[in-house]
Order: C-alpha cells, then structure tokens, then sequence
C-alpha cells in the first residue's frame, strides 16, 4: 500500500506544481470541531482584522515542510483568508521546537502581548511525554496558560499531540491526552484530537507517518500541514458569522 | 519468610493483583487498563503495592529485628534496597535497547524536533549517571527508585516503631505534611524536575503500613482496641470507598463521552499523583480497611484452585514485577505492529498475566527445592463414600 502510495504522491505533487501537494483528508463526523463559540474572532471579524496566534512545538514552527510557506500557520493564513475574504487575516508562527507546556506559558505571555491575537491554538504535552515527566506541573501550565489566553481576552483552541504508528513505543502520551482532554473539558475549551484524526489518516492510507524517504517525510508533512488546517478553519469560520 | 503462625494470604493476593495491574497499566492505550483498579477507584496499583510493601517489610523485618537485633535487621533491608537497586539497573538497560531501536524510525523531521526522543541516548555520560544515581526515571522505571529511597531510610523507622509507634509515625506525618506543602523532593533529570512518586509523600503511606505489621510481628492484635469502633470504622471505609468508586466511574464516562457529567469534576480533576495528596491517601487507607476487616487472612477464595497462582505471584513479588515491566515493554512492541483488535488485546493482556503467573510458580518451585508448596485450601481427598449411605 505505502510502496504504492509514495509515487502516486510525487506524481500528484507534480501535478499540483511546486510545493502545493493536493491535499483533502476526509474529516470523521466524531473528530470534526463542531459548535465553536469564539466570541472575541466573531468581534475580530466583523471589525475586518483577525489576528491568530499558534503556539506549540516543531510541529507548529514546520520546519518539516521545508518551506516556511508550507507550515501550518501559513495554511491556516491561506485557509483563512480564502474563507473570510475581506478580512486582514493575520496567523503568527509561535512555535518553539523542544517546548514543554511549562515553556511554552511563558513564551505565550510574552507574544500575547506582543501580538494580541484574537484567537489562540495552543499544541502542547508530547515533550513532557518523551522525557517522562510527571503529568501534574503540565495540568497546572495548561491551567496557567488557559487563564493567561482568557485574560487577554482571546479564543482559545487546544490541539493534542501528533501521532505516529510506533510512538507508543517511545512515548506514553495516553496519561497527557488524557489529562488534556480533560482540562479542557473542565474549562470548556474546545480541542482538535490531532492525534486520533493523524491516525485515521495513517490507517486510511492517507497519509503514511512512518515514511523512510526523506522527499517523502517532506511530501507527508506538507500534506498534513494542509490537512490540519482545513480541519481548524471550516469551524473558524463558522464561529465567525 | 518464617511465619509465626498462620499466613495473611492477603498480603500476597492482594499484591499480586496489583502486579497485574501495574503490567496492564503500563501498556499504553490499553483499554483493558479501564478495567483495574484505576478505573473505579480513586487510587490504583502502585497505592496498593506500596502499602503492602510496607506491611510485609515491617512484618519480616520486625520479626527479624525482634530475634535478631536491631543491626542485623538494618543490614537485611538495606542488602534488599541494593538488590532492587540491580534490578531497577537491568530493567533500564532494557527500557534503552527497546528506544535505541526504535529512535531510528523517529528521526522523521515532523517528530524528531517536536520530541527530542533519544536525547538521554545522545548523551550517554550524563544519562548513566542519572540513571545510577537514580535520577533518571523514564515512565514505566518510576516505582522502584521509591522502593528502594524507602527502604533505604527504613531501618530508622524500624528503630523508632520499636521505641513507640508514634516515633515513627509523627515525624513521618510531619515529613508528609511538609511535602504537601512545600511540594520539596528528590531531584530529577533536569533542573526543576522531581521524582515521579514524591518520596516525602510517599513515605507516609509505607510507614502507616509498616506500624501495622510491626504490631503484627510483635504478636499484637489491633481488635480489642477496635472493638466497638469496629462498627464506625467499617462504614466510615464502606462510604468512602463507594464515593471514590461513583467519581471515578463518573470521570471514566464523561471521558469516554463528554455528554456524561463527571462528579465534581470541575473541582477535583486531575487528582495529581506524586504527591499522593489525602483523597488518596484516604481512599487507600479505607480500602485496607475494608479488606482487612471483611477478607479473612486465609479466605479461601485466595487459597482456591484460582486463587492461588496469584498468591504465588504476590509471594515472588519482586522478579514478578520485573517480568511485568519487561512485558508491558514487550506487549507494546506487539501492539504497535499489529492490528489492534479487541483479539490481539486481550491476547495480549492475557499472555502477560499467564507469563508472570508461570514465573510465580517457577519462583515458588525453586523455593520448595523442586516442588511446588501446598494449598493449603485443598482439603485431603476424601474417601469416596460408601454407595448407598448417603440417601
């Protein structure tokens, strides 16, 4: 199936032209962010100026799609600015590889105020994981980080960890998107389970996150980046209106 | 284990369901870790295992202590702490081989920097230091440095639980207290990380155990001073218990499916684990309480054909957890290479438990010189009666 997979990608990335891999990745009813409420991006919109701020890890920074113009936040900014035309959409990088929750609280005070962003999506727990750190001080820095976005007086998203098919041989992540999930439920911010939702599309052959090939590792993050953000900006834009 | 008398099997039973346990819950993803302890009360495994821990060592040690002295008890324990210190040694060489072969398929771009997995690898002069000073405690290697910093420290209580109980219980509250509040403990790998079970919290779990099985050892009995609190005590455990078991099935299903409201989630959720804060500790105690006063120390449910195999386990506690971790590493590896069917799961699951089931008859048979020790349940056969006399 991947062996088959991989050039079908490069021939469809051909096709597509340089850096623009065609990209749709169904989004499962279960796993789709359904019902936002983002009072202060609807205000944003309506005033013609939206400013997103995405924090994370490397993931979020994108150095894996080779192109600063093929990271996330870019196609979340090129999503958004086709969904809301009219509207000044501005989608800041804020991701730091290597980041803890804990460091990335204090990075996020910091461009908050810098940026003033009218939406926050916030990725963070899988470095805790790998290191094997205790899961309580990650609780208390999403609790600390979710009070900081709402003193601000911006949105917030959360988005749980990547997923790959052997990561659990490395990584116990279950514990942290456990206690993820549940602060998040506990403080009624909605979350994007990136994690389930890169794992149906590793096993619907979508996309294959245990690639060896180095152009391919491009081709797939290119591809996820894309897919990602179609999945945060339908929901965006709903809550916009 | 010379034994005055009869033997608690629940010591043994009990520990060996939370060595299941343990193996289970280190598998991650597991489903089937729903379904222990974790799942329906507000402690899990590692409560269970380090409460009885303390009791057992409190109980072998005191006898020894009382027959022997005081010295030679101390050099007892602390030749235990140094053998699960090689132990914890051998289970992290495996943890590594197990990481060193899969980093390579890690060193994807999209996950490399967003985890950094194999760092320790990277740096091997500062991680084996870590490691032999204990300071490096990857997710499933956690429990027995806390074992081990416990006995380490134990022949002092043993000294003062000789003197008086409350020598070694009030300085270990105070220790508890202290820990709760100043959140102080052993360092970890980094520069602001601790250990995993805060040891200064912990202890106090080990130690409330120990005073019960020192009281053991001595031949005392706890039940004329219970006596008509007997009553108050049972239900006072029956009732706390039953409220740990509704909030934590509560929170079971609300996240399984948000729409089900968890109970006092808002206030309580997560209940932090290192620092094993008083609804913990309570919710141990009170399940001790329950056993301790329902279960008698020989039921025979424990002694049954069924039970048994996991008395043994629980008697061979220490190469049966071993085994357990090096099994939950094991069933990972499966798990991550073949489709996860409820099938292979519960394959999985099962394997495992049937695998430590048979080291705790290998241990059990090594011990008997070649024969596996008795049931003490199964009853003579009796003579096959006499058609006819019994209509």
């Amino acid at each position: 199936m991947t062996r088959l997979l991989f050039p079908l990608l490069v021939l469809l990335a051909a096709l597509a032209g340089p850096g623009r891999a065609a990209e749709t990745c169904p989004l499962p009813e279960s796993l789709a962010l359904r019902d936002l409420s983002l009072p202060a991006v609807k205000q944003a919109v309506a005033a013609g100026r939206l400013t997103v701020l995405m924090m994370g890890g490397a993931a979020t920074a994108g150095k894996a799609a080779g192109d600063e113009s093929l990271t996330l936040p870019a196609r979340l900014q090129a999503a958004l600015d086709a969904a809301l035309p009219g509207v000044v959409v501005r989608v800041v990088n804020g991701g730091v590889p290597r980041s803890t929750a804990e460091s990335g609280v204090q990075n996020m005070t910091r461009m908050l105020a810098e940026t003033r962003p009218n939406l926050v999506i916030w990725a963070a727990g899988a470095r805790e994981a790998v290191l094997g750190l205790d899961v309580d001080p990650y609780v208390n820095a999403l609790q600390l980080g979710i009070q900081a976005v709402q003193r601000a007086g911006a949105d917030l998203i959360l988005m749980d960890m990547q997923y790959a098919p052997s990561i659990t041989r490395i990584a116990n992540l279950a514990p942290f998107r456990a206690a993820l999930a549940g602060t998040a439920s506990a403080h009624n911010v909605p979350l994007l389970e990136r994690y389930e939702l890169m794992m149906r599309w590793n096993d619907d052959g979508l996309l294959n996150l245990d690639a060896r090939d180095s152009e391919e590792r491009q081709l797939v993050a290119r591809k996820l980046f894309g897919c990602l953000a179609d999945a945060l900006v339908g929901p965006i834009a709903a809550a916009a209106r | 284990m010379s034994g005055s008398g009869q033997r608690d099997y629940r010591l043994d039973f009990f520990r060996g369901l939370a060595l299941f346990a343990i193996f289970i819950d280190h598998i991650p993803n597991n489903p089937v870790g729903s379904f222990t302890l974790r799942g329906w009360a507000l402690v899990d495994a590692a409560e269970v295992f380090i409460f009885i821990s303390g009791y057992t060592a409190a109980m072998v040690y005191g006898r020894r202590m009382l027959r022997d002295g005081g010295l030679f008890a101390s050099a007892l324990i602390l030749r235990r702490a140094w053998q699960l210190y090689l132990a914890h040694l051998c289970l992290f060489l495996l943890y590594a081989a197990q990481v060193a072969y899969t980093v390579r398929q890690f060193d994807n771009p999209l996950f490399s920097d967003e985890l950094g997995i194999g760092d320790f690898l990277s740096e091997p002069d500062r991680t084996i230091i870590h490691v032999l000073l204990l300071r490096f405690q990857p997710a499933l290697l956690d429990i027995l440095p806390l074992y081990i910093a416990l006995l380490i420290v134990f022949p002092l209580f043993m000294l003062a639980m000789r003197a008086h109980m409350m020598l070694a219980l009030v300085p270990s509250f105070l220790i508890y207290v202290l820990a709760q509040v100043t959140e102080v403990n052993l360092p970890g790998q980094g520069a602001t990380d601790g250990w995993f079970f805060n040891p200064f919290a912990w202890q106090f779990l080990f130690v409330i155990a120990a005073c019960l099985g020192f009281a053991q050892a001595r031949g005392e009995r706890l039940t004329p001073w219970l006596g008509r609190r007997r009553r108050w005590l049972l239900w006072g455990a029956a009732a706390t218990s039953l409220a740990g078991c509704a909030i934590q099935v509560s929170w079971s299903l609300h996240q399984w499916n948000p729409r089900i409201p968890g109970l006092f989630f808002q206030a309580l959720f997560p209940i932090h684990k290192s620092l094993l804060p008083p609804i913990r500790l309570v919710s141990i105690l009170a399940m001790a309480v329950l056993v301790g006063l329902l279960v008698r120390r020989d039921a025979p449910f424990m002694t049954s054909r069924w039970g048994w195999p996991v008395v043994l386990c629980g008697q061979n506690s220490l190469h049966v957890f071993c085994l357990g971790i090096l099994l939950s590493l094991l069933g990972n590896i499966v798990l991550t290479f073949v489709n996860k069917t409820w099938l292979v799961l519960l394959a999985v699951n099962l394997g495992g438990v049937a695998i430590m089931i048979g080291l705790g008859l290998l241990s059990a048979w090594f011990d008997g010189g070649g024969k596996l020790p008795a049931r003490p349940g199964a009853r003579p056969r009796v003579q096959p009666e006499v058609p006819g006399a019994a209509g």
